[in-house]
């Protein structure tokens, strides 16, 4: 805030006294303000790719491309769900094939466990 | 705005995938199992094993063809008699519906744990059990507990059932129970 307001008084005073400025002065202040200008933001171009008469635009500047960030965040979310519907899909297989192949190699066959009733009907050993 | 609605859709999406019925597996589950070889691409070895399986191999999804490609590398190591109860019981065990298989698994997870006395109990029991008629089984089911089947024992012939003591015992009921 105080660097626009001596700005500001600065200018002021030039426009009263451009005429009363010295050569020398002049000529500092021209490059000063070359110095100055040289210093400013370089403008945004676009990159532009002929495909067939058609112009594609990239954009080349990171406020252009904010755009991209929901879709980006979005892939990232998919491929994210995607790895954990993988483990989760590994170890629900790990756990099915641990469970079948032991109930399938038992000397106890898969009838004794069918009818649920039964087996707990089976199971229970608590005296009569 | 956009972005927070696109993100509240894919949480949607990912939550209505979870679990909902324990039979079938769960669709994160289904979603996340890449597809899995069809019968001409298993190795010799995984075809001898799975052999039983050949007939229903294309009609099953991924993820059962995963679980059984994942029992075929288990299975060189198992003990030749579980070996040939697997291979035996391959077939009957892909023609249950998924509830059935559900309802097995539970059980089975139950009996695993129980202490090996206990295991080999069930097991007797279940050997008599299973050796006598649906009339009977049903009889001492509804006669009370199941460790009379190892106690009084059951009829080895059918047809001389009525003699033994646990027949005798649950005639009446029976027939209180036809009324």
């Amino acid at each position: 805030m105080n660097e626009e307001r001596y700005a500001s008084r600065i200018r002021q005073v030039l426009n009263h006294g451009l005429k009363d400025i010295s050569p020398a002065s002049a000529k500092r202040l021209e490059a000063s303000r070359h110095l100055a200008l040289s210093r400013q933001k370089a403008p945004v171009h676009e990159v532009s790719l002929a495909t067939g008469g058609h112009g594609f635009h990239l954009p080349t500047s990171f406020h252009e491309a904010r755009w991209l960030r929901p879709l980006l965040a979005a892939i990232a979310l998919l491929l994210g769900m995607w790895i954990s519907f993988y483990l989760d899909a590994n170890r629900y297989v790990s756990e099915i094939e641990e469970i079948d192949s032991a109930l399938l190699a038992d000397d106890l066959p898969i009838e004794a466990f069918l009818d649920k009733d039964v087996f707990q009907w089976l199971k229970d050993d608590s005296p009569d | 705005m956009a972005q927070r609605r696109l993100t509240g859709l894919i949480l949607l999406l990912a939550l209505s995938l979870s679990p909902v019925i324990a039979a079938e597996p769960p669709a994160a589950a289904i979603l996340g199992t890449p597809p899995q070889p069809g019968w001409s691409l298993l190795t010799a070895q995984q075809k001898a094993i799975l052999a039983p399986l050949s007939a229903s191999w294309e009609s099953m999804d991924n993820l059962r063809r995963k679980k059984w490609l994942a029992i075929a590398h288990r299975y060189p190591g198992l003990k030749p008699d579980e070996q040939g109860r697997i291979r035996e019981r391959m077939q009957e065990w892909a023609a249950l519906t998924p509830e059935q298989r559900a309802k097995i698994r539970d059980s089975y997870k139950e009996f695993s744990r129980l202490p090996p006395e206990q295991k080999q109990a069930v097991k007797q029991k279940w050997e008599i059990y299973s050796n006598l008629p649906p009339d009977e089984r049903e009889r001492l089911r509804q006669g009370g507990k199941s460790g009379q089947l190892l106690t009084s024992r059951p009829p080895e012939i059918p047809g001389k059932a009525s003699e033994t003591p646990v027949q005798a015992e649950t005639t009446q009921p029976l027939a209180n129970k036809s009324q």
